[in-house]
């Protein structure tokens, strides 16, 4: 609707008009100097301290542990591994952080053949892991996760072992083909053999066992909220110690 | 229709907004990780070589392992009965026997046979033939000798554990 006598619009008169009050309010003013007192500047430093986890290992014969360099090598000098043979590597975990820190370790055991899966049991790789000390969580046959209950210090006492040794189940030979002198026989034809060579061919021969292991750590204070936001799981904590993981 | 569509899309995101004043403040927390990885093959199985030299009046038996796993190794003699005398055996050190039941006893070496030197051949077992020179003429003796190789395994001790049916010689 158009106002009398013009072109223009209503609404354009109107801001037009609210325009022209904006101008004449913001119009120069006097000036007036005001006593004010600026104090002098002060700095405050703060040092947030850095969460940080290692792997370490002890190999057998050896009086320290060495730091697992990130996606590095567990049992590196271990040429062949012997059914049931307990191998004395202690593998751990070490605060080389700023702060105390909550640790888990997400532990991947499997069998391969030739580079191809196989469904080999895992549980033929026994890991020697201190249950006192670590809450054992199964997520599958293939992957266990074990949470350090107590806090691990970042100063003295920064260390903790996973497991103090492995060893591959002697059970893992009770497949096995028996020959004599090249031909297939039964354990009970032993006896009669009177000649000539027996010899055991094993069916897991060749075959490849990996033990992977994740070392993640998060911050303590929070440390429930913290725990379900980065690792996606409830835990009871309970002054310095997880108490329970659902 | 364009003004209705228009007041449409802004009525939307104003409600948008104004649901997004209830989202609860996000937090970040200090973490780490690290990995890594162990693996190796097991050797399984066993391959061995029986030496039999034969002289007149005796047969030496010993027993060398020529494959890649460390192994136990147990041999049985088998010698005729020659006018009710049978075959005497000298063992070599690390020879114990014969040790089994009914007719079929055996001589187990209590070392384990390595698969490289030194180690990697047991000691001698003698066997005594000179008793079979009063066989009777047109008889046929012989001795024979079978042999026999397991894989080595382990208790959760580290003590070797060998399979049913072998004497655990090997401490």
């Amino acid at each position: 609707m158009k106002f009398k006598g013009t072109n223009l619009s209503k609404r354009t008169i109107a801001l037009l008009a609210a325009a022209l009050v904006l101008l004449g309010s913001g119009g120069t003013m006097g000036t007036r100097a005001v006593l004010n007192i600026v104090s002098p500047d002060y700095d405050a430093t703060i040092q947030l301290d850095e969460i940080s986890v290692q792997l370490t290992e002890k190999a057998p014969g050896k009086s320290t542990a060495t730091v697992i360099d990130d996606k590095g090598k567990l049992f590196a000098d271990l040429e062949k591994a012997e059914p049931g043979m307990p191998y004395t590597y202690e593998v751990g975990v070490k605060n080389n952080g700023g702060a105390p820190e909550y640790v888990r370790v997400i532990v991947r055991k499997y069998w391969t053949k030739d580079g191809k899966d196989t469904n080999l049991s895992p549980a033929l790789i026994e890991l020697n892991v201190d249950k006192d000390v670590w809450l054992e969580k199964k997520v599958s046959d293939e992957t266990y996760v074990y949470y350090l209950k107590n806090q691990l210090s970042n100063v003295s006492d920064n260390t903790a072992t996973l497991f103090n040794s492995f060893r591959i189940s002697d059970t893992i030979t009770s497949e096995k083909t028996i020959k004599h002198n090249g031909t297939v026989i039964s354990e009970a034809d032993i006896s009669s053999i009177t000649s000539g060579t027996i010899t055991y061919e094993y069916k897991y021969n060749g075959y490849k066992f990996t033990v992977e292991a994740e070392a993640q750590s998060i911050q303590t204070h929070n440390a429930a909220d913290a725990i379900r936001s980065v690792w996606g799981v409830n835990a009871t904590v309970s002054g310095n110690t997880i108490t329970a993981v659902n | 229709m364009k003004t209705v569509r228009r007041k449409t899309i802004l009525l939307v995101i104003a409600v948008a907004l104004v649901l997004s004043i209830s989202i609860g403040t996000a937090f970040a927390y200090f973490s780490d990780r690290t990995e890594a990885k162990g693996e190796a093959t097991l050797t399984l199985g066993g391959k061995t070589e029986l030496h039999d030299e034969y002289k007149t009046d005796q047969k030496t038996v010993s027993v060398e392992n020529i494959g890649e796993t460390r192994i136990a190794v147990r041999v049985a003699v088998y010698a005729p009965v020659v006018n009710g005398q049978t075959a005497t055996v000298t063992k070599g050190d690390g020879w114990e026997g014969p040790i089994g039941e009914g007719d079929t006893k055996y001589y187990y070496y209590n070392k384990i046979l390595e698969p490289q030197n030194p180690g990697k051949t047991t000691t001698n077992l003698i066997v005594n033939t000179e008793y079979m020179l009063n066989a009777d003429l047109g008889d046929l003796v012989d001795v024979v000798v079978t042999q026999e190789c397991v894989q080595i395994t382990y208790d959760e001790n580290g003590n070797v554990k060998l399979p049913t049916g072998w004497a655990n010689v090997i401490k």
